[in-house]
């Protein structure tokens, strides 16, 4: 049963603290991802997990086995590196047969191997092709082609979509997710993609500098951040700063200058400084109607549209900059600079946290 | 006042024909962004209107005036470029009064031309900081700032963005537009990334294999793609579904696809003709309780933040990708479904002669 376990494991270099005491155990057969920004330490995680790396101190476990003093190559997982390297002059049979060549397999055995991944990657009849022959998108497959081809149950995944362009992006994610799932291997995928760890984990790991912030399933991150911070990162927010106080019937209000928004149930700092938070797409717009609870007038400072979404900027009581989103249906009429309309926030679908004392903008810094 | 023509332009490099043919006005303060699948030629063109690249045949014009014996540094255009080119040793007011300098500006002007820009792009409290002391988001806006000191209005921006994590991407592409705009440049800006590239620009270019294939504001482009290939390359994901014409009414159209019959919006088609139909997933709607509609499976749910993705089996086997707000009823895998499309949903293609696959390829 392969899983694999980092424990307390921190590491520096120089002066930089790469990874702080960092906590991670994947399960047998799950997919983890970590997200994190440029130099949240993500790479160096999967350095250590493989083995290329030596911790500074903590564990590093594979099926309960500590392994910190087994080298790479007798780890067994494969491991897809970030900037993967095809050798120009092979053909794609022999790139992938190369690694398991180099594990002393026989040609024959190596070479029902290779048909076999290159089956999986839908590469099979591009073996005899040149690198230089095949998109970007095949070449990419090659590379991952390679890594799961000693047919390891651990998968070590550093940004292995990272180099290509964004619509090729969202559709080998899919190929991704299938073929771990045929395989019933063991992931860990690192990314600073927001969509695609959502897309892929079946638990999101959320890192920043060297710290994992919040792990968890991907709706429970995105739909209950632990932090401002993680609320911010895996998704845009918008953020009130404000207090809360009570209200009537045991209910509580969160104030803020020109506005006051009745809480959900159960959500108290009550009588402090706090920070509001609504994701964009929990906003509901309505051009006309202000009837219902916490309704707001809104101007509308600017519509953009993408991917199926319309993106509205407006301007709340007390000059507050607000962005909701509203999905795209055929005949809807986006809403115009300068327009006034309303907007609602449920109460359902408002986080509130206390006010960070290093202050909002150092919160919610990701780099 | 810079409006850029572009008359007949050809490029070729070699064997490869980078540009064929490209026709292109570029109004004065529009913001046009220019997207293709890689090697489509959108990064030659630039390279062409700055000056970089002389063109084999046509015409670069800018507010009327040919361009082609003046030299790029002379056209009066800030360039930025895909990689951060920011000096090290230079803090960001040295760095951003680069440009200024170098075209001989008197220090007092040069200074009060930088401290707007710093000011105007939010970064006028960083000014001592050095580049490595700042995010990579911050540096990209630095490089940005130096550009603009240059006081030129026509501003090209080469993958400006591509460097960068995804979420300072996301939030930078909204700044990027609201400057342009406050400021009244003329943007011309070249992406891979199609969700960037509807949402910084007034009006979407769309190329393919070195010649343009569509222009237009991004939600009319979206909305009526006007060939398989544009529905596939803008909005991502796309069903494709093969059909025939079953009947042709002054309102509506029928398309039998397979065993189904779905209904789709007036066309030229003529009964009988083999058909391609295009439909968003996010234009897919379905319900557990309503008899109407086409019965099916969820056989996927995947929750992506503001969408959750949902694959369906219909009964009669076909494949449908669909998409729905998060924040509406939530589908688990296993549920039965109706799936039902307004008619203004369906987009009707003649089946394409070269296939599905090669009509639809996007690399």
């Amino acid at each position: 049963m392969p899983d694999l376990a980092l424990i307390d494991v921190r590491k520096k270099f120089g002066y930089v603290v790469a990874l702080k005491d960092v906590d991670l155990h994947v399960a047998d057969g799950e997919y983890a991802v970590v997200l994190g920004s440029t130099g949240a330490g993500k790479t160096t995680l999967l350095r250590v997990a493989s083995g290329i790396l030596q911790p500074d101190a903590g564990e590093v476990q594979i099926d309960g086995k500590t392994v910190n003093h087994v080298p790479p190559e007798d780890r067994e997982v494969g491991y897809f590196p970030q900037s993967y390297a095809l050798f120009p002059h092979m053909t794609v049979q022999e790139n992938v047969e190369y690694g398991l060549r180099a594990r002393g397999e026989s040609r024959e055995e190596a070479s029902e191997r290779v048909f076999e991944v290159l089956e999986l990657v839908g590469l099979a009849r591009r073996a005899r092709s040149l690198p230089s022959e095949l998109s970007g998108g095949m070449q990419q497959r090659v590379a991952l082609a390679r890594a799961i081809a000693p047919g390891f149950k651990i998968l070590l995944l550093d940004e292995p979509l990272g180099a290509l362009d964004a619509i090729l992006r969202i559709e080998l994610r899919h190929e991704l997710r299938l073929l771990a799932r045929r395989l019933g291997a063991t992931v860990l995928h690192v990314t600073h993609d927001q969509e695609e760890a959502l897309f892929l984990a079946d638990r999101l790991v959320v890192m920043r500098r060297g710290v994992i912030e919040q792990v968890g399933h991907p709706r429970e991150v995105y739909d209950r951040p632990d932090s401002i911070f993680v609320g911010n990162f895996v998704g845009e927010m918008n953020f009130i700063e404000g207090i809360v106080t009570a209200g009537a019937n045991g209910s509580s209000v969160f104030e803020s200058k020109g506005l006051a928004l009745t809480m959900p149930h159960g959500q108290s700092v009550e009588g402090r400084q706090a920070v509001l938070a609504v994701r964009p797409e929990n906003a509901r717009l309505n051009l006309t109607d202000r009837r219902g609870e916490n309704v707001l007038r809104a101007r509308v400072i600017s519509t953009t549209f993408s991917g199926g979404v319309y993106r509205v900027r407006v301007l709340l009581p007390g000059d507050r900059g607000f962005t909701a989103k509203t999905p795209h249906v055929p005949g809807f009429r986006a809403p115009s600079p300068d327009e006034e309309i309303y907007v609602q926030l449920h109460p359902s679908d408002l986080l509130v946290y206390p006010y960070p004392p290093q202050g909002l903008l150092k919160a919610l810094a990701y780099e | 006042m810079p409006e850029v023509k572009l008359v007949n332009v050809t490029k070729r490099f070699g064997e490869v024909q980078a540009l064929t043919n490209i026709s292109l006005t570029i109004e004065d303060r529009e913001y046009v962004s220019v997207i293709g699948p890689s090697g489509c030629g959108k990064t030659t063109l630039l390279r062409i209107i700055a000056g970089t690249i002389e063109p084999d045949g046509g015409e670069v014009r800018v507010d009327g005036k040919p361009m082609r014996e003046v030299p790029p540094e002379d056209r009066g255009i800030a360039y930025v470029f895909q990689n951060l080119l920011l000096f090290p040793h230079m803090n960001v007011v040295e760095n951003v009064s680069y440009g200024p300098v170098i075209r001989n500006r008197g220090r007092r002007e040069t200074s009060r031309v930088v401290s707007d820009i710093l000011r105007l792009m939010d970064l006028h409290l960083r000014g001592e900081a050095s580049p490595t002391e700042l995010s990579r988001g911050m540096q990209q806006k630095i490089a940005l700032a130096r550009s603009l000191a240059s006081g030129s209005s026509l501003l090209l921006l080469d993958e400006p963005l591509s460097t960068l994590d995804t979420r300072a991407r996301y939030e930078l592409r909204h700044e990027l537009r609201e400057l342009v705009k406050d400021v009244g440049l003329t943007a011309i800006h070249v992406t891979h990334d199609q969700d960037e590239a509807m949402s910084v620009a007034d009006r979407v270019v769309v190329m393919r294999k070195g010649s343009l294939v569509d222009s237009g504001p991004p939600v009319a482009l979206y909305e009526q793609p006007r060939t398989p290939f544009l529905a596939r390359f803008l909005g991502g994901e796309c069903n494709f579904l093969e059909g025939v014409i079953a009947s042709s009414e002054r309102d509506f159209t029928e398309i039998a696809v397979g065993d189904l019959l779905l209904q789709g919006p007036p066309s030229s088609l003529k009964i009988g003709e083999r058909t391609l139909v295009a439909i968003r997933p996010e234009h897919l709607t379905f319900d557990s309780r309503r008899k109407v509609g086409i019965p099916a499976r969820v056989e996927d749910a995947q929750y992506l933040g503001v969408f959750t993705r949902y694959r369906l089996r219909t009964d009669s086997g076909l494949e449908m990708i669909a998409k729905r707000f998060s924040g509406e009823q939530v589908f688990m895998r296993g549920d039965r479904v109706s799936v039902s499309m307004d008619r203004g949903a369906v987009n009707l293609f003649p089946a394409p002669g070269e296939g599905v696959k090669e009509a639809t390829s996007i690399e």
